[in-house]
């Protein structure tokens, strides 16, 4: 018998999935119409809240409207709308973990068992300082460089490290869950080859809330960039999600290089946790700080560092690059750099 | 008339490969080979076997002068461009090195091309210290995971090998290399000083306990071994050398108190001990961390020959000791008995080889030599066989 409020909760776990292999249900118009809102909510907010579900029927709908948008998702095969939904999947499945309900329940057990992932209760009394009276885990280091958050405080050179297992508190537990969700739903889901009319429209009206092709508008001149930021670029345009320093990072460079706020918003409005307001506080926030541009040490502790063109500074790779001529040029540049991405194309 | 070094090499190589236990590698067919001559380290890669035997037949056929295999398995690796292998995952590997710039030995110039028994020995400290409070005590790795090697030429390799490490990617690998590097790392973040009320110029020392994991329990621990030891606590502090004092230094570290027994200079002493605690794979010894990354990268195949030694790239049995080992002398490939006549092409110095010594040899005199040797020499061309 399925534990159906597991299943609402966590409704990619196999256990959700399994359920409804054995209903045999057709997916029905309620739960299309149902998945439609869901993905509807995920796109514009980039969240998903956690609904009240005391109720078997209540839970059975929230897993069937999941299973209507993959089924979408594999209809439509747009990378954008998957990894979105991917980032609001786990997020929310986050949000109920720390709920006191599914720690009761021990659901966080359960369903890093069923990712794959595993945690061994670690002593509490020999965790010390900042983690006192947090409960303490245990996790072996190869899931824990797979799924912890590529962040500064993630780091494992920051982390306790013994006998190949990582001592992490009970916070980063659930946050390590998450991402491992996300890893999961981020994988290709099968294409579904024909899909029927009601599906098909609600993609047609899905598409409208798709983040606009900008790369015309922000005229961002690719080859100057050093190849750190051109990949944070690239992710953010696959929608690949990018860690909170490497948008900071980004985002201060973009600000050097002379774009307007607008136009450094459009270049993160691919990322799949795209949120207008937020960005744009940030972007204005970066700006009024006035940050330096992270120095090519810093990005490397940061893990963003992929090159080792080992200019010192992102902002020196074009000098170092091409020359002391061409960092002279770069001061004569109109505030925005300037030449188009057709340019771009046309050089290489 | 003389033959030319390449094909005279090659004749050996390829003999020794005729005779000997066939070189392998777990999973040998999933893995991408690479093959070089005189010229080049790798002129063909892409290279693909189905067994230990099918690629010890075409060493003996081929005879190459190196031998490359990827650290990665490959669906189909034999596959080109790269993409179409279609990667399945990869061993961890380390290439610790001595830079060929520095010798240890402080005798002023580079002992390279040559290898002194001083650089190898600086190499496979960092390699043991890699091995032992590294590999085995943080990330809980097992000797039998670990296989360790000369490298052929300069340094050691060494390959875990564990299942649940093949996927990790890139990134993860870095992070592992960063915490080796303890990258970022400094003790200030470690030790904090408080100050005491009504004593502006003192200030209490507050750190980490033994038991705490990571860097930080990493070096409580250390420290206490070394206070606990009257040998080394004096070079801590001369207080120390007192049992009751490192005690009760000892009690106080259990507890996070790191200045129950002031001790000058506290930072300074403890700072370096800290940085001596990271495996400073850049400075000391030159570790391509590159090879650690890329996980697509090929790299001379154990206990094959490597061509610009002529030395085994020797795996190092499991029961022998990794931290004494002396490939210069334990990991030929040829004998010491045979003679052959070279001729020198420079001036050669004194070069100790399997047990023994030779005396150095003039510019453009021809001598007798075991094979071995003579390998040697004709490998890293500075002698021409005559």
């Amino acid at each position: 018998m399925a534990d159906l409020r597991f299943c609402a909760h966590f409704p990619f776990s196999d256990e959700a999935r399994a359920w409804v292999r054995e209903q045999k249900l057709q997916l029905d118009v309620t739960a299309l119409t149902d998945a439609e809102s869901r993905l509807r909510k995920a796109f514009t907010s980039g969240e998903l809240k956690m609904e009240a579900g005391a109720l078997d029927s209540e839970n059975r709908l929230q897993v069937m409207s999941y299973a209507a948008s993959r089924l979408i998702l594999a209809a439509w095969g747009n990378r954008w709308a998957a990894r979105r939904m991917a980032v609001a999947e786990s997020k929310r499945a986050h949000e109920y973990l720390k709920s006191s309900e599914d720690k009761r329940a021990a659901y966080a057990d359960k369903l890093a068992k069923s990712l794959g992932l595993a945690f061994k209760s670690a002593d509490a009394s020999e965790a010390l300082g900042d983690e006192k009276s947090e409960s303490a885990y245990l996790i072996a280091f190869w899931d824990y460089l797979r799924f912890a958050p590529k962040d500064v405080h993630y780091k494992l050179v920051n982390g306790k490290l013994e006998k190949g297992w990582v001592r992490i508190s009970d916070h980063q537990r659930l946050r390590i869950i998450e991402e491992a969700v996300r890893k999961r739903l981020e994988e290709p889901i099968p294409p579904l080859k024909e899909p029927d009319a009601e599906v098909k429209r609600i993609i047609t009206r899905l598409e409208t809330l798709l983040p606009r092709e900008n790369l015309a508008v922000t005229k961002i001149e690719m080859k100057d960039f050093p190849p750190c930021m051109k990949k944070l670029i690239d992710d953010l345009r696959g929608s690949i999600n990018v860690p909170h320093l490497g948008r900071v990072a980004l985002a201060v460079y973009l600000i050097k290089a002379g774009l307007s706020d607008e136009q450094i918003a459009q270049v993160f409005s691919s990322a799949p946790d795209y949120n207008a307001e937020t960005t744009m506080y940030q972007i204005k926030y970066a700006r009024g700080k006035g940050y330096s541009v992270p120095s090519c040490a810093t990005m490397d502790t940061w893990g963003i560092c992929i090159a080792t063109c080992r200019c010192g500074s992102p902002v020196y790779y074009r000098e170092a690059k091409h020359g002391k001529a061409a960092a002279a040029s770069l001061g004569l540049r109109t505030p925005h750099m300037g030449v188009s991405e057709k340019s771009t194309q046309e050089d290489a | 008339m003389a033959v030319s070094p390449h094909y005279w090499l090659a004749e050996r190589f390829g003999a020794y490969y005729a005779r000997a236990q066939p070189p392998s590698l777990p999973r040998l067919e999933r893995r991408e080979f690479g093959f070089g001559g005189w010229e080049r380290k790798i002129e063909f890669r892409h290279l693909s076997f189905s067994s230990p035997i099918k690629l010890a037949e075409t060493l003996a056929k081929d005879k190459p002068l190196y031998v490359s295999a990827s650290s990665a398995y490959y669906e189909f690796p034999d596959a080109r461009p790269m993409v179409r292998k279609n990667w399945q995952g990869a061993d961890l590997v380390f290439d610790l090195d001595a830079p060929s710039d520095k010798c240890a030995s402080g005798r002023g110039m580079p002992c390279a091309p040559f290898t002194c028994s001083e650089c190898i020995h600086r190499v496979r400290e960092n390699m043991v210290r890699l091995v032992e409070d590294f590999l085995l005590a943080d990330f809980g790795l097992s000797r039998n995971e670990l296989q360790i090697g000369f490298s052929g030429s300069r340094g050691f390799h060494v390959r875990a090998y564990k299942k649940e490490m093949e996927p990790l990617g890139r990134d993860e690998r870095r992070e592992i290399v960063d915490y080796i590097e303890g990258s970022g790392l400094t003790v200030d973040q470690m030790l904090v000083q408080e100050p005491i009320a009504g004593h502006p110029n003192m200030y209490k020392l507050r750190g980490p306990t033994p038991n705490m994991g990571g860097y930080g329990g990493k070096f409580a621990k250390k420290v206490v071994a070394m206070v606990k030891d009257s040998a080394t606590a004096g070079t801590i502090s001369p207080k120390l050398k007192k049992k009751e004092n490192a005690e009760r230094f000892i009690a106080g570290v259990n507890e996070g108190r790191w200045s129950d027994v002031p001790i000058t200079h506290a930072l300074d002493v403890f700072k370096q001990l800290f940085e001596s605690m990271k495996l400073s794979v850049s400075n000391s010894v030159e570790t391509d961390v590159n090879v650690t990354f890329d996980t697509t990268k090929i790299l001379r195949m154990p206990d094959t020959i490597h061509g610009g030694s002529g030395i085994l790239a020797k795996t190092i049995p499991l029961g022998v000791d990794f931290s004494s080992y002396e490939p210069m002398h334990q990991a030929l490939a040829f004998s010491m008995d045979k003679a052959e006549s070279v001729k020198a092409l420079q001036a050669i110095p004194v070069i100790s080889l399997g047990n023994r010594t030779f005396d150095a040899i003039e510019k453009d005199k021809t001598v007798e030599l075991p094979t071995a040797y003579a390998v040697y020499l004709v490998c890293k061309k500075v002698a021409v066989p005559i």
